[in-house]
């Protein structure tokens, strides 16, 4: 099983600083299904026009045809100047 | 929900793979919408003879973008698979010896790293503690590190 988790600081010269998130019930939005899942079943792809992370329910790598069109799509939707400018308006707000 | 600004922390994703075949087939999956976020590194302990076989495999992903490109009728994932298929033979990849500046470069784990250079890092050796922090170090803020071990030597 695959787990996904995040490290706010990096510090020191040991890891013991990382297994502190790894039970975080963090929850993060599929891009392909549209769930929302816990990060530890997510992995990472491309970034929002924002400059965000997007995530993808990890099961979806193993459908080929779906994980490239999904990824390919938002890809292409997240470079369009509406998806841009919405990014903005939100980074401001 | 996560809502974390832009280029905060750092992702770590510990994925399983048993084989060196299963390793290289998930990392070429995998590294297909990391690559156009920035720079790649793949750690293992033969450099070259990893990038020979995921060379081998993007030929058969730009085939499988091809094929999902001709068989899809919606305008709008038409025009993302058409960016895939543009943007895929444009990755360089090279090992850390032959230029470290290529778009994918594999590296072996004694060879030192850049500081927050690359977006994606990708380990298919065992570590140690000491080495994966060097690791971590190379990403820039916000990167993903995925890694094929949970168990890093002290």
């Amino acid at each position: 099983m695959a787990v996904l988790f995040y490290i706010n600081e990096i510090f020191g010269e040991r890891m013991a600083v990382i297994t502190v998130s790894l039970h975080d019930q963090t929850s993060v939005h599929c891009i392909i299904c549209f769930n929302n899942l816990p990060l530890a079943k997510a992995t990472a792809g491309s970034l929002y026009a924002d400059g965000r992370q997007a995530f993808a329910c990890n099961r979806h790598l193993h459908s080929r045809g779906l994980w490239i069109v999904a990824w390919a799509l938002f890809d292409t939707q997240q470079r369009q100047p509406s998806f841009q400018r919405l990014a903005l308006a939100g980074a401001a707000a | 929900m996560m809502h974390q600004s832009p280029a905060m922390g750092r992702y770590v994703d510990i994925r399983e793979a048993d084989s060196p075949e299963k390793i290289s087939l998930d990392i070429t999956r995998h590294l297909q919408f990391r690559a156009s976020i920035g720079r790649v590194a793949i750690i293992t302990e033969r450099p070259q003879v990893l990038l020979g076989v995921i060379k081998k495999r993007w030929s058969k992903i730009t085939l499988e973008v091809k094929k999902e490109y001709s068989r899809t009728l919606q305008a709008d994932k038409k025009a993302g698979l058409k960016a895939q298929l543009v943007a895929l033979p444009n990755y360089t990849f090279a090992t850390g010896e032959q230029d470290m500046e290529a778009s994918i470069v594999f590296i072996s784990a004694n060879q030192p790293l850049p500081n927050a250079a690359f977006q994606t890092i990708y380990v298919a050796r065992n570590l140690s503690h000491i080495q994966l922090m060097e690791l971590l170090k190379a990403l820039l803020p916000g990167g993903l590190l995925v890694s094929y071990t949970s168990e890093w030597d002290e």
